[in-house]
């Protein structure tokens, strides 16, 4: 056997194994996920004293609003940053729907533009929408703005294309709620661009900022494997499948025409990627796509070389 | 009487709909606000159950439609799991009629559609 | 060259893989879902009408699958309800042979599935022999295991509740506790939060204090004071703080005040900050806290009025 079709091989266990482990970690806190939330419903109500603020920059989606009010954790609230300057009708939309009334503004801790306003609203069904209008000079500030305003011990940046399943910030304070030390970090294995901060190591870091997942504030970090966050479903995926397809079917013929055990174990290393991939999909659904299923897997292999920047 | 559940939970929708029959009523389940406001609109329920507080939370301007589609007072009785304050006080702001809390008493929900039924003169 | 068994080995390595999902898939077919739907409505309405009129339920189903699916609305109504007759069920649960089949799938199951089974037998009458054999699951190394154990047992037998949980040999999480008290909500154990407030041991002290938050029971403030002056579990005093602030009592007795000057300064920057969304005045704060811990709540408590002249 030559040297080379030995170092392929190890490579590609090396790069197979720590995904059959994740896969096995996701269906399992998946499983155990749906038990705790589903069969044991009025369990979930105020675990622990701890609370999620959710937020969110630039969105003015009223649909969406709604989606991610739609929370039942007692101690969650969502903080809308937006800037009236730019989208004063959209502003003026969500206000009225929402019975917005302007409230005494909160000065800034750790930087950021000055708060122009900020509005919360008076009947009580409403009362987790927090809307702050600040000037929108980048995400990062309009973070730091909402950590000011935030009531609440975590915070939950969203990007505009990720869904919270049902259960989703139950999930995550029962995760922050049963870890034995006080958490600092938490991500979300299904959905690499989500995080949940903790406001104390936050605020020691000086705010949010690109590099803050390089912090040492961040002493305490745990995963949810649990796919209760994720991103919408995107179109291609039958392009992908036949980019796979073709991937395995090209190292086939590489290793039929002129020999080398490698291609054949490239191509068996892609077409057990798809059916691991295939499998949690179809397991998970509708937590995630493929697509993305393998974005999961190349993060999760990624995140073992270097450490990730924080973009919304 | 004519009752409709609406509930995203398969389960605790069988749980009502079970309490429901057994007082003779006609049950529907819908599983989505537009689904619920297209069945009253052709049903003209006497009764609604909604077995959630997110349509309450969300923002949907959910019992002004259900009573304008239902061309009249329907009661809208609520049964959740949130025990807050907070809770109760939001639904009841939103024009909620009875906010029960699971677990419930069989006696006592049996007890609350059944006099409904017997108001609307329905015998049980 | 190269050796074949790499090849082979890859091989069936793929056909595996194939398989399990294949698997997976029939299993979840084995019963149309349309089917299901119905026959578990049909089994609820049957069990509900049964204990409304306070008779025995008198199902009989053949087949494992429509067993299964018997056990699952048992569990349905049970956890829905409250103060439901299960000896009544006991009827149904001898003539399915239910124990017999809960038991066995809790023995031959693992992980999470072996955790569900421990939940569903909690919803039946067992015979105290099946009781006994469940107490080894509520030791598992699987946290999820020994909680769903621990509730069995729990609602088995809930005249020893307290001695079942003051011989754990592990601390309860805030989750676990939640369960313990939606028990109590299904009337399965008593409400006696004094004997739990009053021992020793840090899992029916927490039990203690969940059921005084879940019930609202400000007369208990006598009991969660002491607490939070004489415990030195630094986390059940934090729980305690948090317990009478949840019910509104005043803080400013001197030894509460010393107590919450020993916690580290990220639990008294928390706890500042759910005092002032409790709705504590700005006034009883500043007795608790120093003005530079208070900077960050003042504005925040401010936030929630609104200024009707401006100056």
């Amino acid at each position: 056997m030559h040297l080379i079709d030995i170092l392929v091989a190890i490579l590609s266990a090396l790069f197979l194994l720590p995904i059959f482990r994740f896969v096995q970690r996701s269906v399992r806190a998946y499983r155990s996920t749906r038990l705790l939330l589903d069969e044991c419903a009025g369990c979930c109500e105020d675990i622990s004293f701890i609370g999620c603020s959710a937020i969110c920059c630039g969105e003015y989606d009223l649909l969406r609003l709604q989606r991610l009010l739609a929370v039942e954790y007692d101690r969650y609230e969502l903080i809308v940053v937006v800037d009236s300057h730019s989208n004063a009708a959209l502003v003026e939309q969500i206000i009225s729907y929402f019975r917005l009334i302007r409230v005494n503004p909160v000065a800034n801790i750790v930087g950021g533009e000055p708060i122009r306003a900020l509005y919360r609203s008076r009947p009580h069904h409403f009362h987790r929408l927090v809307l702050v209008d600040v000037r929108s000079v980048g995400v990062y500030d309009d973070l730091n703005v909402a950590l000011s305003v935030a009531s609440y011990d975590y915070l939950l940046p969203l990007r505009s294309d990720v869904v919270l399943d049902r259960h989703a910030i139950e999930a995550l304070m029962i995760t922050v709620a049963e870890s034995e030390h006080s958490v600092d970090l938490l991500s979300v294995a299904s959905c690499p661009s989500v995080w949940l901060f903790g406001r104390y190591a936050t605020e020691q870091a000086g705010g949010f900022s690109e590099d803050i997942l390089a912090n040492e504030s961040f002493s305490h970090r745990i995963t949810i494997y649990a796919p209760v966050i994720y991103r919408f479903h995107s179109s291609g995926n039958v392009l992908l499948r036949l980019c796979l397809l073709l991937s395995v079917l090209f190292f086939g013929v590489l290793y039929l025409s002129l020999g080398g055990l490698w291609a054949l174990v490239v191509a068996a290393s892609f077409a057990s990627l798809y059916a691991v991939a295939t499998y949690q999909t179809s397991l998970l659904y509708p937590a995630n796509s493929l697509k993305v299923t393998l974005l999961c897997y190349f993060n999760h292999i990624a995140s073992f070389f270097y450490l990730q920047k924080f973009r919304l | 009487m004519r009752l409709i559940i609406f509930s995203a939970d398969r389960a605790a929708a069988h749980f009502v709909e079970a309490l429901a029959r057994h007082s003779h009523s006609r049950v529907w389940w819908c599983l989505s606000w537009h689904h619920l406001i297209e069945q009253c609109h052709t049903v003209m329920p006497d009764l609604v159950i909604i077995l959630s507080l997110s349509p309450f939370i969300e923002g949907l301007p959910f019992v002004e439609d259900l009573r304008r589609h239902t061309l009249g007072r329907v009661p809208i009785y609520v049964i959740g799991w949130q025990q807050s304050e907070r809770a109760v006080v939001s639904l009841l702001e939103s024009g909620v009629d009875q906010y029960m809390t699971f677990p419930i008493s069989l006696h006592r929900l049996y007890g609350k559609i059944r006099q409904r039924a017997e108001s609307l003169g329905v015998n049980v | 060259m190269f050796s074949p068994m790499l090849v082979y080995i890859y091989i069936v390595f793929l056909l595996c893989i194939t398989l399990v999902a294949t698997v997976a898939r029939w299993r979840r077919r084995l019963m149309p879902e349309r089917e299901r739907v119905l026959l578990m409505q049909r089994y609820v309405t049957h069990i509900i009408n049964a204990l409304l009129e306070h008779r025995d339920v008198t199902l009989v189903v053949e087949g494992r699958a429509r067993r299964k699916l018997l056990l699952r609305a048992i569990y349905l109504v049970v956890s829905h309800s409250y103060a439901t007759d299960l000896s009544l069920l006991r009827g149904t649960v001898e003539r399915n042979r239910l124990d017999t089949l809960v038991l066995r799938r809790i023995r031959l199951s693992r992980g999470v599935r072996r955790a569900k089974w421990l939940l569903w037998a909690g919803a039946l009458p067992l015979p105290r022999r099946d009781v006994h054999s469940l107490r080894r699951y509520a030791h598992s190394g699987d946290k999820i295991v020994r909680t769903s154990a621990l509730l069995a047992l729990l609602s088995a037998r809930p005249s020893r509740a307290m001695q079942i949980i003051g011989t754990l040999h592990y601390s309860l999480s805030p989750f676990d506790i939640r369960r313990v008290v939606a028990l109590l909500r299904r009337g399965v154990l008593p409400v006696a939060y004094e004997p739990l407030l009053l021992s020793h041991n840090t899992n029916l002290r927490r039990l203690g204090l969940a059921i005084v938050r879940s019930f609202g029971i400000d007369i208990a403030e006598r009991h969660l004071q002491n607490i939070a002056i004489s415990a030195r579990n630094p986390m059940l005093v934090r729980e305690t703080l948090y317990t009478l602030s949840s019910l509104g009592c005043p803080l400013g007795r001197a030894k509460i005040r010393r107590r919450i000057e020993t916690l580290s300064p990220r639990e008294r920057g928390e706890l500042c900050r759910y005092l002032g969304v409790e709705g504590y005045s700005l006034s009883a704060l500043r007795t608790l806290f120093s003005e530079q811990e208070l900077s960050r709540t003042e504005p925040l408590i401010s936030s929630y009025k609104r200024n009707l002249v401006c100056t």
